[in-house]
């Protein structure tokens, strides 16, 4: 018997910034209910990489497929081999990405709303009625700890509580599939914790998740596999304790040696 | 310490002079009361009578100096004001609120509201175009905001008066082809749709600019958050960036609408019956110059001081989520008066902080 289709397949994927490669074939899978940790100097396209996952980037080459469908693409057969990529159409798009949620290293919650708006907007807009999404909201609060929070605004609240608002605001359209993007990169160290807490609730939820971060600690601890990326290319991946202990890439040690 | 008032003028008065008493751990506390450190402070004798002794704000003579020069000023003023009999004020009271005046006045009003809402629109709609990804729309947005604001409004305004010297007709029809109506151009364009006309199209141009500058001004990560979320492109302009971008438009919104109020009299050389032309037309019977224009010039000033009021109510709707504590900002006369300059006001402070 095959194993189960893993749920984020990308294959033979680039990006370039002008001239400059910032992905350069990156082949990777994500299985379902697993935490895949994406670690890496900067620039070396932890980053753009996730950005290509729900398709806030267009790669160049290659492709990635959620829960077995293409995003932001069609393929179509021709005759001879090959075939062809169209791009889907922004509505289609839209409708994919919502199944994905993301969290950015600002936060970027909208500070004209208050924290309940922000957490309902996307499945109002999704056609969730809205009292079932409030319902829905409220219990989210509950789950990142933020009860009662409901009428504060962004920027009433400290970068922790404010990020863990936006894990809220991604979990509000039951994704199958969170996306983290330092998400602790921009707090102060004492709320770090709170957030890293948050997740790893997450994490043991079965949430399939792919978190770009610095935090070394926290990758051995939570993450199922871990993804050494330099210069565009996985150097190294594997278990944790694996990569994280005895790697053999030579980056990636020097990396780990200076993190650590 | 109290902490300062969230508005006001500053005070760096009070935040120089009251450095030496927040240095210190409590002007009553025993000093180095709850310190870990073991070692003993170094106390000398005149700290006891420092810490005892009280602020006192610097001396500004200045103020008192340009205050009284401006009051004298101010005082010639409403001194002419009121003993030249040449303005004639009662003339001014009769002509106020006279029939004419006031259909001239709601010319001006009515062509306000509408060349500003078309205009508006126009303009959200021409910065929208101008930041698509789309070359052919962004093209034709430059084109038309470069060729607008390069012509005065004047021009433009003469122009549309005589566009039937360059088209005759007006015809509703296929491109090259068949003719469904046709119009005789001078016959549509009146003065009063010359002028609607030629002022919606410079709004326009203006309000893009504005709305376009307050677009760009909402963070990038806005929008991604957004897109994320599986917002629409529609929604996301809508609920989120547009919103977000209202703090940086609405003042020079506001601003540009209080121009265009007082733009709305160059009408009067196309012969529309605006304020002023109305005010013109009497005196140009009566000979009263000065009176008319007085009429013209305070009603004006009336419709300006209410647009000015209108634009701080909608500018502190705006600037929700900004402050950190929503309670506070205040009320119109708050604010008005915790910026009028008071004087003694400083030591007042002083006296309430020592």
């Amino acid at each position: 018997m095959s194993e189960p289709l893993p749920l984020v397949r990308i294959r033979g994927l680039r990006k370039n910034f002008g001239l400059h490669r910032v992905l350069d074939g990156i082949d990777l899978d994500v299985r379902e209910g697993e935490v895949t940790v994406l670690l890496g100097p900067s620039g070396s396209g932890k980053s753009t990489l996730l950005r290509c996952v729900n398709h806030l980037e267009k790669p160049d080459a290659g492709f990635v497929e959620v829960a077995g469908e293409l995003i932001g693409y069609r393929y179509e057969r021709t005759r001879g081999h090959g075939g062809r990529l169209h791009e889907l159409r922004h509505q289609r798009v839209t409708r994919q990405r919502a199944r994905i949620g993301m969290v950015f290293q600002q936060f970027n919650l909208f500070g004209h709303m208050t924290v309940l708006e922000n957490i309902i907007e996307g499945p109002v807009a999704a056609g969730v009625q809205r009292k079932q999404a409030v319902a829905t909201a409220t219990e989210l609060l509950d789950r990142v700890g933020l009860a009662g929070r409901e009428g504060s605004y962004p920027r009433q609240m400290s970068g922790g509580q404010q990020q863990r608002v936006a894990i809220a605001r991604a979990l509000a359209l039951r994704p199958r599939l969170m996306l983290f993007d330092e998400p602790t990169s921009a707090l102060d160290p004492e709320l770090v914790g709170e957030v890293l807490s948050v997740i790893r609730d997450l994490a043991a939820t079965g949430m399939t998740m792919i978190v770009v971060t610095h935090e070394i600690g926290f990758a051995r601890e939570v993450a199922d596999s871990v993804v050494f990326l330099d210069g565009g290319r996985i150097v190294e991946s594997g278990p944790p304790a694996r990569v994280l202990t005895s790697p053999s890439h030579q980056r990636a040690r020097a990396f780990l040696a200076a993190v650590l | 310490m109290t902490s300062p008032p969230l508005s006001g003028p500053p005070r760096p008065v009070a935040a120089d002079a009251g450095q030496p008493a927040a240095g210190t751990p409590g002007a009553s506390g025993a000093p180095g009361a709850g310190r870990v450190d073991e070692r003993s402070l170094v106390e000398r004798d005149e700290d006891h009578r420092l810490l005892s002794a009280r602020l006192v704000g610097a001396r500004r003579p200045g103020r008192w100096v340009s205050a009284a020069v401006v009051l004298v000023l101010f005082a010639m003023l409403a001194h002419t004001l009121v003993t030249n009999e040449r303005f004639q004020w009662h003339v001014v009271g009769e002509y106020f609120v006279n029939g004419s005046i006031t259909r001239g006045l709601l010319l001006t009003l009515w062509m306000t509201a509408a060349v500003m809402a078309c205009g508006f629109l126009l303009g959200v709609g021409l910065a929208a175009m101008r930041l698509s990804s789309n070359p052919v729309l962004r093209t034709l947005s430059f084109g038309y905001v470069w060729l607008v604001r390069s012509v005065p409004p004047l021009v433009q305004l003469l122009f549309w008066y005589e566009i039937a010297s360059l088209y005759p007709q007006l015809s509703l029809g296929v491109p090259f082809g068949h003719e469904f109506a046709t119009v005789s151009t001078a016959h549509l364009f009146t003065g009063v749709l010359a002028a609607f006309v030629g002022l919606t199209v410079d709004t326009a141009a203006f309000s893009a600019e504005i709305v376009r500058g307050g677009i760009l001004s909402v963070e990038r990560g806005q929008s991604e958050a957004a897109e994320a979320l599986g917002l629409g492109r529609g929604r996301i302009f809508r609920r989120i960036v547009l919103p977000q971008a209202m703090p940086a438009i609405v003042p020079a919104t506001g601003n540009l609408l209080i121009g265009l109020l007082k733009a709305t009299s160059i009408v009067s050389v196309i012969a529309v019956q605006d304020l002023l032309y109305s005010a013109q037309l009497i005196y140009q019977q009566n000979f009263l110059i000065m009176p008319l224009l007085m009429v013209a010039t305070l009603w004006y000033i009336i419709l300006t001081t209410l647009l000015s009021i209108g634009q701080y109510f909608i500018e502190r709707h705006y600037a929700r989520g900004k402050r950190r504590d929503p309670g506070a900002g205040g009320g119109l006369w708050q604010i008005t008066r915790a910026n009028l300059p008071v004087f003694g006001r400083t030591r007042n402070d002083l006296a309430g902080l020592a």
